[in-house]
């Protein structure tokens, strides 16, 4: 017989850390695997475009955190860390991409503008909902060409070095940084040098409310 | 035209999320060498760990304080004439107790056996209680009558 329903991804719980383990986990992180939380936070916070509403870095650290400490102690909700199978650091970094790829892909703009904000009266004297002009959260105008704008600033500085160009190109087509490494056939040394080059003339900037 | 169909916001996703991997395959020695011009120091990324796991701890702590709070507010939403004084309420719930031993046992805790040893921020709520259990009793008592 079949199975029809989906096999759970959820870690059992022999499996799973307790919260005293991640309250000890926390104290054994090395300064190199806290700076680099930080840092990559901050690009993935810079990921979710609006759909971060005002969140930065600490926000979505600290929701991976809490989801894993609550995770513990839950039969249900939050995430479990297989504390045999993967380094602590390498859990929340899996955490924090879920997170910010959830909030993303259910982001709803029109539930996130108070629509009794931006209904105004016309000349005409007609109350008028700019909202119900919007077909999809694709659709504005005013976010196309924001977005637009960003990317050919990136865009422009790639443009100053080959390889970080090809490497924007890559990801915006949806490769990865190795299926980069194969298609361009670089070294992984030219790569590294190529992608820190990219990360010292572009720095990761959340949107902040009101923006 | 070619512009109207890119998706320039997947297409920052993408890159943005591409930019977060390249921080994570970053050896120890380049993360040093890169993070150390920044002000922050790790030191407040664990603390920012250490205070979200203490938010949590404390969640059902600051839950059942509101929920204590909810209680002892619709209580006092009741109309019953309360004196001002603690020793005047002490009095009114000794008075109370002589009258109804049979109420007064159910609300006290096993922390407070003897009513005389109930905390003086307690007494206005235990007064409050003791007299809405009057009330409810009066009221059973007339539908028994009733019938």
């Amino acid at each position: 017989m079949k199975s029809t329903g989906k096999a759970s991804r959820r870690i059992p719980e022999e499996k799973a850390a307790t919260q005293q383990e991640i309250v000890a986990a926390v104290e054994a992180l090395t300064p190199e695997d806290l700076l680099r939380l930080r840092g990559f936070a901050k690009w993935r916070v810079a990921g979710m475009g609006r759909a971060a509403q005002g969140q930065d870095w600490e926000d979505l650290l600290g929701k991976a955190i809490a989801a894993t400490y609550e995770g513990a102690a839950s039969h249900e909700g939050g995430r479990r860390w297989n504390k045999d199978a993967v380094r602590f650091r390498e859990h929340l970094l899996g955490a924090m991409r879920s997170i910010s790829s959830h909030e993303r892909d259910h982001f709803d703009e029109k539930e996130a503008m108070l629509e009794s904000d931006l209904i105004y009266t016309s000349a005409a004297g007609e109350q008028v909902n700019p909202l119900a002009t919007i077909e999809s959260p694709g659709a504005s105008p005013h976010r196309v060409l924001e977005a637009k704008e960003k990317a050919e600033e990136i865009e422009a500085i790639a443009n100053e070095n080959a390889l970080a160009w090809l490497i924007w190109d890559g990801f915006k087509g949806g490769m990865n940084g190795p299926e980069i490494r194969d298609a361009l056939s670089v070294s992984q040394k030219d790569y590294y040098t190529a992608m820190k080059w990219l990360r010292r003339k572009i720095r990761p900037r959340a949107k902040k409310d009101g923006e | 035209m070619a512009d109207k169909m890119r998706d320039y916001e997947q297409e920052l996703t993408r890159f943005m999320n591409g930019m977060a991997e390249s921080v994570a395959e970053m050896s120890d020695e380049e993360v040093t060498q890169e993070f150390s011009e920044d002000p922050a120091d790790s030191e407040q990324v664990r603390k920012l760990l250490r205070d979200a796991i203490r938010e949590c701890q404390q969640r059902p702590l600051v839950e059942a304080q509101e929920r204590y709070e909810e209680h002892v507010a619709a209580l006092q939403s009741d109309e019953f004439e309360i004196p001002g004084g603690l020793d005047e309420q002490r009095g009114m719930i000794t008075s109370i107790l002589a009258g109804n031993p049979q109420l007064g046992a159910g609300l006290l805790t096993a922390q407070y056996r003897n009513f005389t040893e109930l905390p003086d921020e307690d007494v206005e709520s235990y007064l409050r209680q003791l007299l809405k259990l009057i009330e409810a009793h009066g009221s059973a008592v007339e539908e028994k009558d009733q019938k």
